[in-house]
């Protein structure tokens, strides 16, 4: 494994593989269902017992 | 029998200390191994008054376990003021060389001591704080692991910040930025932060609320990130098991690049992601009203960590480093801009509906101007990540005021807001000793970082365009010492500012102080009702 190998393979497979993932999360947010449960999420703070 | 096995512990280790002291490779490791001594015996002897030998009175552990969140938010506000005198220490040695008291108290020991009292002390105690605190409350859960292994975590932290600070000033340093402690200090932070991690983790595994609240991400990501950085940044050969002396694993271009991949990244998750964490829920608490928006919240989390880890190289500009990387680092810290920015408007629109806060309470106002400082720091950093600016901001004092920014503003800030947040609550009290000190503290220190920021601004970019300048032959017109020469008024002004910093941080400790004796200060209240907005 040589110092060129590894840097061809960052500067490729491995920024596809960090990117697709990113924009899953991204997609995965946005989804319409989400917006009820972020909404239920962001008042967890104001839930809590004492 | 409580604290039994805590102090026979304690005594062990004391003893051990001080084996350690007589076998020691050299006199400075003895020298520290005392201090260790000393601190462990001193530790050990306050336990052993706290055995109770009958009577086993049960304590509650139904509820939060506050307790060690009371004493740290009395030593985030000790280790403020330490470390903001040191930076005024520093910046008066800068502006007159004859403070340098060596060799103890020289600059180059005393400059790491600010360093980490700041950045480890103050702001890691706050961190370790307000994470215990959101994780309790937002996941309605008792801390995990028992109190034993929570006040391990507290008080072993804290065992850190002594250890390295007095190795500082002995002379004990691997010359690593923001990483001097040497490579036993370097282990106890290790099994410190791993215990840190179980606990929290722990915790939010036994929530009794279905989704974990996006604070409690951010703490995370700041936990596991640092702990990463920690033990890749401090790989290193220790000359000897009973010696100061390491060195490390890596070497040249090599090791520069692990330095600021580590060094960039403790800005980017200690500094940033941990006190987010903090952003996202004391704001809202203290608003009284959700996050501006939830979602947002989310792709900012996962764009700043997605792009953070990559911005390292731009420390580096210009070096030995291939260029590929310092174009991509500079890259990626011109993306950090969206991320930055989303939380930015993010914690700022919380407020959308409710702007007349900024007018009527302080400590919101504190949160604003904080994240006015995150959002100007994470705008001026990406400008000085781009090479052809670097070349001018680089290695002058530009650099030093663009971190201020970030660190009397941005965390400094956001601290001072959730401190004032958590007292009155902890303590059981009404309300704070007084709402116009807080008012008194927000403008000192805006002051104060106005100041700094924009004294070093002069500074740096004097001093980068004295370097760079050339006569018609190719000679350079300046030396080094006419451009040290030229920065003495900013060297002043900077120590100005720093008093000004550290006049509204003893504030804070006397107001906090007065709040926890649960007095009330007799004035006027803040709003004047002349001033309502017309409905």
């Amino acid at each position: 494994m040589t110092y060129e190998f590894l840097r061809d393979f960052s500067i490729t497979w491995g920024l596809f593989y960090l990117f697709t993932a990113f924009i899953c999360v991204v997609l995965f947010v946005l989804r319409p269902k989400a917006k009820a449960e972020a909404e239920d999420a962001a008042n967890i703070p104001f839930r809590e017992d004492g | 029998m409580r604290h039994l096995s805590g102090t026979i512990i304690l005594g062990i280790g004391t003893l051990l200390a001080v084996l350690g002291a007589a076998f020691s490779a050299d006199p400075l490791f003895r020298a520290h191994a005392l201090i260790l001594a000393l601190t462990l015996g001193i530790a050990t002897i306050v336990m052993a008054r706290l055995v109770q030998v009958n009577g086993n009175k049960e304590i509650d552990k139904s509820g939060y376990m506050d307790e060690p969140i009371r004493i740290g938010v009395i030593l985030t506000v000790f280790w403020g003021v330490i470390g903001f005198l040191g930076g005024v220490v520093i910046a008066t040695q800068l502006a007159w060389p004859d403070f340098n008291w060596g060799p103890y108290l020289n600059f180059g020991r005393v400059r790491p001591v600010h360093t980490s009292a700041v950045v480890f002390a103050f702001g890691g105690t706050a961190l370790l704080t307000t994470s215990f605190y959101v994780v309790q409350r937002t996941c309605r859960a008792r801390l995990w692991g028992g109190d034993g292994l929570a006040w391990f975590v507290f008080w072993g932290y804290q065992l850190f910040i002594v250890m390295a600070a007095t190795g500082y000033l002995l002379g004990i340093t691997q010359g690593r930025e923001y990483a001097e402690p040497e490579w036993y200090v370097d282990i106890w932070l290790t099994i410190v932060w791993v215990a840190y991690l179980v606990v929290f983790l722990g915790t939010l595994v036994k929530r009794k609320e279905k989704h974990i609240y996006v604070a409690n991400w951010f703490y995370l990501a700041f936990i596991v990130t640092i702990a990463m950085l920690h033990v890749v940044n401090n790989l290193a050969v220790p000359v000897s098991f009973l010696g100061i002396k390491s060195y490390s694993l890596f070497s040249g271009v090599q090791d520069a690049m692990v330095q600021w991949w580590y060094g960039h990244n403790a800005v980017g998750f200690f500094l940033t992601a941990g006190f987010l964490g903090m952003m996202y829920y004391f704001l809202p608490k203290q608003a009284q009203r959700p996050v501006y928006s939830y979602r947002l919240s989310i792709i900012h989390f996962w764009s700043l960590i997605f792009l953070y880890i990559w911005a390292g190289p731009h420390h580096l500009h210009y070096t030995a480093l291939p260029d590929w990387t310092q174009t991509l680092g500079m890259a990626f810290s011109i993306m950090l801009w969206m991320p930055s920015w989303g939380g930015m408007i993010n914690g700022l629109m919380t407020l959308s509906g409710a702007w007349d806060k900024i007018r009527t309470d302080p400590i919101i106002r504190m949160m604003v101007m904080s994240l006015a400082f995150y959002g100007m720091s994470t705008f001026e950093g990406p400008v000085m990540a781009i090479k052809a600016v670097n070349s001018l901001s680089h290695y002058t004092d530009w650099t030093i005021g663009h971190v201020h920014s970030g660190a009397l503003g941005w965390v400094g800030m956001i601290t001072f807001g959730s401190l004032y947040f958590l007292v009155p609550r902890l303590w059981g009290r009404k309300q704070l000793y007084s709402l116009r000190l807080v008012n008194w503290h927000f403008w000192l220190a805006t002051l104060g970082i106005v100041i700094y920021v924009s004294a070093l601004w002069v500074a740096g970019i004097t001093q980068g365009l004295m370097w760079k300048e050339y006569d018609s032959q190719g000679f350079l017109v300046y030396s080094f010492a006419e451009s040290v020469a030229a920065l003495y008024p900013y060297y002043v002004l900077r120590m100005i500012a720093g008093l000004l910093y550290l006049t509204g941080g003893l504030i804070m400790a006397w107001n906090i102080y007065k709040t926890i004796r649960g007095d009330v200060r007799n004035e006027k209240p803040m709003a004047s009702p002349a001033a309502q907005p017309a409905e």
